[in-house]
């Protein structure tokens, strides 16, 4: 699944110092920025393509939903 | 972590979707509804016509007899009023709902926990759903007419053979969201409860069929069917590891094959754990083979001399979707029924296996995932088993035990004769045109058939039906019999409200699901797919229509 978005890019310093170490600071934003981005991408519940914990939960959910909607059809309209 | 975005763009979903509901009930959008429900609006004007001209009938009268003009009575509604109506209940439900749970996320902020979390799922929902009103309400109408308008002119419906109804839109549209616009951070929870509500429309599919309806068609169309159905599902999972196809794609790609195309490859898809790139490629492959044999079946039918009944059993075992089988039958016999009918008879009892692949798919899959190793099959399956598949198998014997609807239905229509009003049947009119009918009926099971439908006006038995349905189609019958055949036949099959009802709901949460299975499927993910199910899809669709075809051209001229 691709989400857009994410983290918003984190706001650049407009002083940086000096050369070398402008680029040490920008690979550690650079690093940082990639940490957030994987962080983001795991769901700490729910899998990548559920927001159950599980395959098994997100079947019995959709058993029991079908079954209510079954017999609350049922027993809205009638046989 | 907090999942919940503060984006307005809840509450303005809800509220562009409340506007929709207003614009019906308030008549506004009246010439977009016409546009797409023609059929509708046309009758609907017939009847307020009708009814208008009743009206100053009864007022002229009272008038000419000197008494007061009667109370106007307000008109029925009709089915165009029924599809505003039911837009417009729709849209304050669910318009309602998003734009309160929209305010509250943009005044309340939010905090790390459940209500967090499951507060985040709405605005993606309302996103898929959004979309799935403009295929559903739309586009779904919109191609159907279009489709028609250019029958004439093409000679066939390009929207019913092409498949273009909301479930291939849906992923459709959900591709080009993903890869043309993304989607947005706010709906990236949302979107993962597309598979959640895919399966529970395969388990509400189990109200739909009927095992009593296999009953009632021929022992040979059951056997053949039943060989060439599990033959090309056992084909598809035999040649799609050696080819190195993953075992989702396998075991979406065999239920298509084997089945009856796209709604078997949605209902197996949740099954066997597929990506939605799994059913891209699937339904790619089946509606491309498929339109082909559309094109090729009725030509080599011709070429090979086949009768009605023998090219009505080919198509309806060797194509492989379900909409393609009507084409192929109509192109190869345009004005004869027998075609049509054993045609359809074969593609009934295709369907009719689906139950039996899903138990089957998923004990394959569970046993191929558990790896190569030798394994307890009995144990994999209590750990891996999807069980919303027992919810479908459940549904689906309550309602083979006649629980929704009387037993024998398919798909919400039945056949009884007890049931028919006595305005419903048959005038003296049309039991005047039958019985000049009569010499002309050769067959002595027919002209039986048509005495008993003249001696009691109405149909008794479905045998009854099926002999008279063929009769209708006979050359030289003159119109006024025809149509008193085509209301007996109406008169006798009712619609139950129950199954047109859960049609609905199972075409709402497919719509949901596949949109959003649609918005997973990146380019990138298509060109890691690669072409391999085109070529299992291919290579067994062909075996299964030269297998059908030896078959047919051997015994169907003999048995049926």
């Amino acid at each position: 699944m691709r989400v857009n978005g994410g983290c918003p890019p984190l706001p650049r310093p407009l002083s940086l110092g000096g050369r070398g170490e402008r680029s040490e600071l920008l690979r550690n934003i650079i690093g940082l920025e990639n940490i957030m981005a994987e962080e983001e991408k795991k769901f700490e519940r729910g899998t990548q393509l559920s927001i159950f914990v599980s395959d098994r939960f997100e079947d019995v959910g959709a058993l029991i939903a079908a079954c209510l909607i079954a017999f609350g059809v049922l027993l809205y309209i009638g046989k | 972590m907090v999942y919940t975005h503060r984006s307005p763009a809840l509450l303005i979903i809800g509220i562009v979707i409340l506007a929709w509901g207003w614009l019906n009930q308030s008549g506004t959008a009246d010439g977009l509804q016409a546009w797409l429900h023609p059929g509708a609006y046309k009758e609907q004007k017939q009847d307020a016509d009708k009814h208008q001209a009743a009206e100053k009938a009864a007022a002229d009268k009272a008038a000419a007899e000197g008494k007061p003009a009667p109370e106007a009575k307000a008109m029925k509604p009709g089915k165009f009023d029924g599809v505003k109506q039911g837009q417009a209940n729709f849209a304050y439900i669910f318009g309602g709902i998003f734009s309160v749970i929209g305010l509250l996320i943009l005044a309340v902020r939010p905090k790390e926990g459940h209500l967090d979390y499951y507060i985040s799922i709405f605005p993606g929902m309302a996103f898929i759903l959004s979309i799935a009103f403009v295929v559903r309400w739309g586009l779904d109408p919109m191609f159907a007419n279009w489709g028609k308008a250019a029958q004439p002119t093409l000679g066939w419906n390009f929207a019913t053979i092409l498949n273009l109804n909301y479930v291939v839109l849906g992923i459709v549209i959900g591709m080009i969201v993903v890869n043309v616009l993304r989607i947005p951070a706010w709906a990236g929870n949302g979107v993962r409860t597309a598979r959640f509500f895919l399966k529970t429309g395969v388990v509400l599919l189990g109200t739909l069929y009927s095992a009593a309806e296999l009953a009632q068609l021929g022992a040979l169309s059951v056997v053949m069917i039943g060989v060439f159905v599990l033959g090309s599902v056992w084909l598809v999972l035999l040649a799609g590891p050696r080819i190195n196809a993953t075992n989702s794609m396998t075991g979406v790609l065999s239920a298509g094959v084997g089945v009856c195309g796209v709604s078997a490859a949605v209902a197996a898809s949740p099954v066997v754990n597929a990506k939605a790139v799994d059913i891209a490629f699937t339904l790619g492959t089946i509606l491309l083979w498929g339109v082909l044999c559309m094109f090729i079946f009725p030509t080599v039918g011709h070429l090979l001399d086949m009768g009605p009944v023998q090219f009505g059993a080919w198509a309806g075992t060797g194509i492989l979707n379900s909409a393609q089988v009507a084409g192929a039958a109509l192109a190869f016999d345009p004005n004869g029924i027998q075609t049509l009918k054993v045609a359809e008879i074969f593609n009934i009892t295709r369907v009719l296996f689906l139950p039996l692949i899903v138990v089957w798919l998923a004990a394959w899959y569970v046993k191929r995932e558990a790896g190569a190793q030798k394994v307890d099959l009995g144990k994999v399956l209590v750990a891996k088993f999807p069980v919303f598949v027992l919810g479908f198998i459940g549904l689906f014997i309550l309602s083979s035990m006649g629980m929704f609807a009387p037993a024998g239905h398919y798909q919400g229509k039945y056949f009884s004769s007890t049931e028919i009003k006595e305005d419903k049947l048959l005038k003296e009119k049309d039991l005047a045109a039958l019985q000049a009918a009569l010499p002309k009926v050769a067959k002595p099971e027919d002209n039986k058939a048509l005495q008993d439908l003249i001696a009691n006006k109405k149909l008794d038995t479905r045998d009854q039906d099926n002999l008279l349905r063929g009769v209708a189609k006979m050359e030289g019958l003159d119109k006024g019999a025809k149509d008193a055949l085509g209301n007996a036949h109406k008169a006798a099959w009712h619609d139950s409200k129950i199954i047109r009802a859960y049609r609905d709901w199972i075409a709402w949460l497919f719509a949901f699901g596949l949109t959003g299975l649609g918005m997973q499927i990146t380019v990138a993910s298509i060109k890691q797919a690669g072409g391999k199910p085109l070529i299992i899809g291919s290579i067994v669709g062909l075996i299964k229509a030269l297998g059908s075809l030896v078959v047919v051209l051997l015994f169907v001229r003999e048995f049926v």
